[in-house]
């Protein structure tokens, strides 16, 4: 293998044809296709909603502290958080000093806290838990596989089809290597990004007149609706038969793949952030959604996630490098937006697959437990605290009851943030209660 | 009444079934190999898949207990200072690291050279099914390797001798937390998976049969020092316990006789071996059909699994091309069509960990869901430009060669082990290859030569337009001009990998 060739090929790709040039060298691409692919910017005014997921279950007694509940110091002698060491929200709340930069944005009026979120029934397991909250669906008939964000964007697409509309197909954009649940559909659209830097398909033609040709030929056969069936030249042992479905999910998710990789690295190389965001992984994905957002890139919905707070042992130390990771994160997130003008049209949902046992275990940590804090952050339609402080004489099984359904808040947003009727995403009518 | 497990009349096995039955029943393999496979006829094909040995396999280098177990090895850190203990006990941590990434290339060298690849392709299905990982309470690639042993031995043994041998798993038992499990508190964890998602599935059970069945389960330990199983007595809770109807001072293998005498068992494991190697989502139908002849065989996995292979329905039009090859599949199945050995020492493991499959590294305990979850935006793309890396060597940023000197002394634990990869491409000539195997006095036009390395690397059937688009590249002049293509053409080799690469790139390769 001749190394300096390699490099110039990895230098011409670098400033080569990449996705909409690619798609358009096929010359089997619809015209609106390849248009909509340069068209950026496509709708600066739609709401956004930025999904934050705390994996591992919060601790949301030590996030939101009840500070006047004597059950609380009873049941954590060791972990408990005093009055005075967390951050006054109410008579009776107070937020962990982790959360400082948010309570700034409590105070002004951008932050909603929602208590004792949870559902019937409450598993403690990680990832039923998780499916629960993914999908939207009761902790005792898990039949749904599509996620609540799935249905959502279904509904966007019904009528429409995504293959031609690059804007639908990009509806969605989670951060990380693996498509969170809540986003599976059966339109086939949203997507997947872990290195926007990779996010391409490189050629390994000798000249860049072959990569071209190859390039032309890698677009052809990603092309939605470009069956290879029918055309047999010779048929399987007396075989014949329809293509495999899953051959036509493949041609979306390639073809969306390179479309977006080429979109996305432009909006992330155009600008610089204008916030100085903490050196997390939470902020990584943050950033990028705030620079994406403020390009005009056509998602609805956002996914970053943070996790870690599985805090079984010694978890005072680390639950407070946490919450600072995502409080601090967050802010600086909501600053970026605010100085590109975009904030007014971003809302953020924290959650997290269950809270935590409200009495400490053996060693100075929480396990498993149900219902916790939900936060909503940005334009919030009713900002301040939401529901009742945890009641620690009423428990079950050791845990917090939980006071609202999650698709209560789920309905909330898609009703009143994204417009769309929440019963057509949830299967059916979730309210807060009176 | 005709049954979708009806044997394939023997005289339809030509190549084209067999080179289906070599990458469903194993990890695909050329065109050639898939001639010899037919030649044997259906019945010695299916034969020669399922008759694997029970018996132990040489014991990979790497297979050693750790000296973070061995008392003698405590004894002698006990005398050192702290700061020199510390580092001694990272030390023998980073060992671990090593030894399991170790025992990856192993098994992905046996994958990839055994004469039993269904053995290979039941104990990956095992480990994705009973799935136990490295990360956090184990921590030791012995246990696991010992896991993976077990799984190769029993790969076809009756299902109720495999859930015994399973409740006696070290690295299950410690994984599942059941090894802590004790009389008067048992641990549930590993009790409710045995149901959930080992055996029957949820539904024929209740919280009242989780409890009681983790009683019966207390006592199955693990000395620690030894990674062995080990009988607890003072655990075993020996008082009356109900569990699905039975009563009795029941222990771990009457919990299992109990589960496997249920139809939700051999219904919830005819699904889930029907998913891996029929079709993805399996019609309710066929699972009962399959479910009834599990239960007809006594839940001999040997004797059902010969029935399939020889079936209609493992041959029929709803099957092909009707399952996404794991990350694992994928790879293994492209270094049988290349004939090169496993790539050792390269980025190859990072790359299945980026294609979201890292083997001993299961995500939860749930294993792999499969199917159409191996896709996403980022891992179709992922797994395009791995084609791109194995044949060519250029590499997305991702898989880098780790710069030592980029990031001084202070060495992370991953980036110990990353050290000793390199991006370098698998040593592939095709030219060679043709040559070798006495095809070159027939390939004599391109046509001929694009035929040859489809029916290599995506035997499931032919693909008009992607036969004709491969020969337009392969035909295509530096200037972009037409030209003809043959054997002696100067850059053959090249050109053939970036025909492979155009295959490797479709949707079609992902497919099985």
């Amino acid at each position: 293998m001749n190394t300096t060739y390699l490099q110039t090929r990895r230098e011409f790709l670098a400033t080569g044809i990449k996705g909409a040039a690619l798609v358009a060298a096929s010359g089997f691409v619809p015209n609106f296709l390849t248009r909509s692919a340069h068209a950026i910017g496509a709708d600066k005014d739609a709401s956004v909603l930025v999904v934050v997921q705390l994996g591992g279950g919060n601790d949301g007694l030590n996030t939101v502290v009840p500070i006047l509940d004597d059950l609380y110091y009873k049941a954590r002698p060791t972990i408990g958080l005093k009055p005075k060491a967390t951050l006054k929200v109410s008579d009776s709340l107070g937020l962990h000093a982790s959360l400082a930069p948010l309570k700034t944005e409590f105070d002004a009026g951008r932050m909603s806290i929602v208590e004792n979120v949870g559902y019937p029934n409450p598993n403690r397991s990680h990832f039923r838990s998780m499916e629960i909250w993914h999908t939207g669906a009761d902790a005792d008939s898990l039949s749904a596989s599509n996620g609540w964000l799935g249905r959502y964007f279904d509904a966007q697409c019904s009528g429409s089809d995504p293959a031609k509309n690059i804007d639908l197909a990009q509806i969605g954009v989670s951060f990380g290597k693996v498509m969170p649940q809540a986003f599976r559909n059966s339109s086939q659209v949203a997507l997947a990004v872990d290195n926007p830097d990779t996010f391409l398909w490189n050629a390994s033609g000798e000249t860049n007149n072959l990569a071209k040709a190859q390039e032309a030929i890698f677009a052809k056969l990603n092309q939605p609706g470009a069956s290879t069936m029918g055309r047999n030249i010779e048929s399987l042992g007396g075989i014949t038969g329809n293509e495999p479905a899953t051959l036509e999910f493949l041609r979306h998710t390639a073809m969306n793949a390179v479309l977006s990789g080429d979109r996305i690295r432009k909006l992330l190389d155009s600008s610089k952030s204008a916030s100085n965001y903490p050196q997390t992984g939470l902020s990584q994905q943050l950033r990028m959604i705030a620079k994406l957002i403020a390009g005009g890139f056509p998602a609805r919905v956002y996914y970053a996630t943070q996790g870690g707070f599985d805090t079984h042992a010694s978890q005072a130390g680390t639950h407070a490098r946490l919450l600072n990771e995502f409080s601090s994160s967050t802010a600086a997130f909501l600053a970026d937006l605010r100085s590109a003008k975009q904030a007014d049209r971003v809302q953020l949902m924290a959650f997290s697959e269950f809270g935590r046992r409200v009495a400490e275990n053996g060693s100075e940590g929480t396990d498993h437990g149900a219902a916790g804090p939900m936060f909503l952050i940005g334009n919030v339609q009713k900002p301040g605290i939401i529901g009742k402080p945890p009641d620690l004489a009423h428990l079950v099984d050791g845990d917090v009851a939980h006071q609202i359904d999650f698709r209560a808040v789920y309905a909330s947003v898609l009703d009143q943030w994204l417009g769309v009727k929440s019963e057509k995403v949830l299967g059916k009518k979730f309210a807060f209660p009176a | 009444m005709a049954s979708p497990f009806d044997p394939l009349p023997p005289d339809k096995f030509d190549t084209w079934h067999a080179a289906h039955l070599l990458v469903r029943a194993g990890f695909g393999g050329t065109w050639q190999d898939a001639e010899s496979l037919a030649a044997l006829g259906l019945d010695k094909a299916v034969d020669t898949l399922v008759n694997f040995p029970t018996t132990p396999t040489p014991r990979p280098e790497s297979a050693t207990p750790s000296p973070l177990d061995d008392p003698a090895t405590r004894e002698k850190t006990r005398d050192l200072g702290e700061l020199e203990r510390m580092q001694r006990m990272a030390l023998y941590r980073r060992e671990e690291n090593r030894k399991i990434t170790d025992l990856k290339f192993w098994w992905l060298n046996r994958m990839l050279t055994s004469r039993f690849p269904l053995q290979e392709k039941l104990t990956l299905f095992w480990h994705g099914h009973f799935a136990s990982g490295f990360d956090e309470k184990i921590e030791r690639a012995f246990p696991l390797w010992q896991q993976n042993e077990m799984f190769r031995q029993n790969a076809l043994a009756p299902f109720p001798d495999l859930l015994r041998k399973l409740i006696r798993d070290p690295a299950m038992l410690v994984w599942l937390d059941n090894a802590q499990s004790h009389k008067g508190r048992p641990n549930e964890n590993f009790a409710r998976e045995l149901m959930e998602l080992f055996s029957t599935g949820p539904g024929p059970y209740s919280e009242h049969d989780v409890k009681e069945s983790a009683r019966a389960l207390t006592g199955n330990s693990v000395d620690r020092e030894t990674w062995q199983f080990l009988f607890n007595e003072n655990a075993h809770d020996t008082g009356e316990k109900m569990f699905l109807g039975h009563k009795g001072n029941l222990d771990g293998d009457a919990i299992v006789e109990t589960i496997c005498e249920h139809d939700a068992c051999s219904d919830f494991m005819s699904r889930k071996l029907l998913a891996f190697f029929v079709q993805e989502n399996p019609p309710a139908d066929l699972v009962a059909d399959g479910a009834r002849l599990l239960r007809l065989e006594q839940l001999d996995l040997k004797a059902w699994m010969s029935t399939l292979l020889r079936s209609q329905i493992f041959y029929s039009d709803q099957a092909r091309g009707a399952v996404v090859k794991s990350p694992v599949m994928l790879t293994i199945d492209a270094l049988k069509s290349m004939r090169v050995p496993v790539p050792e020492k390269t980025v190859l493991v990072d790359a299945l960990r980026l294609m979201g499959q890292d083997l001993f590294f299961p995500p939860d305990v749930n294993g792999w869901p499969g199917g159409t979850t191996w896709i996403n935006s980022n891992m179709l793309l992922v797994r395009y430009n791995f084609a791109n890396w194995l044949l060519n060597g250029v590499s997305p940023d991702q898989f880098k060669v780790f710069d030592k000197k980029a990031t001084g002394s202070g060495l992370a634990r991953r980036d110990f082990v990353e050290d000793q990869r390199v991006a370098r491409p698998v040593d592939w000539s095709p030219r060679k290859q043709i040559t070798d195997s006495g095809m070159d006095r027939k390939l004599t036009t391109g046509a001929d030569i694009v035929d040859y390395f489809l029916r290599d690397f995506l035997p499931r059937r032919p693909l008009e337009p992607l036969r004709t688009q491969l020969l337009a590249f392969a035909e295509t002049d530096a200037s972009g001009g037409k030209r003809s293509f043959s054997l002696n053409d100067a850059n053959f080799d090249e050109r053939v990998r970036g025909l492979v690469h155009l295959i490797m790139s479709s949707p079609d390769f992902q497919l099985c």
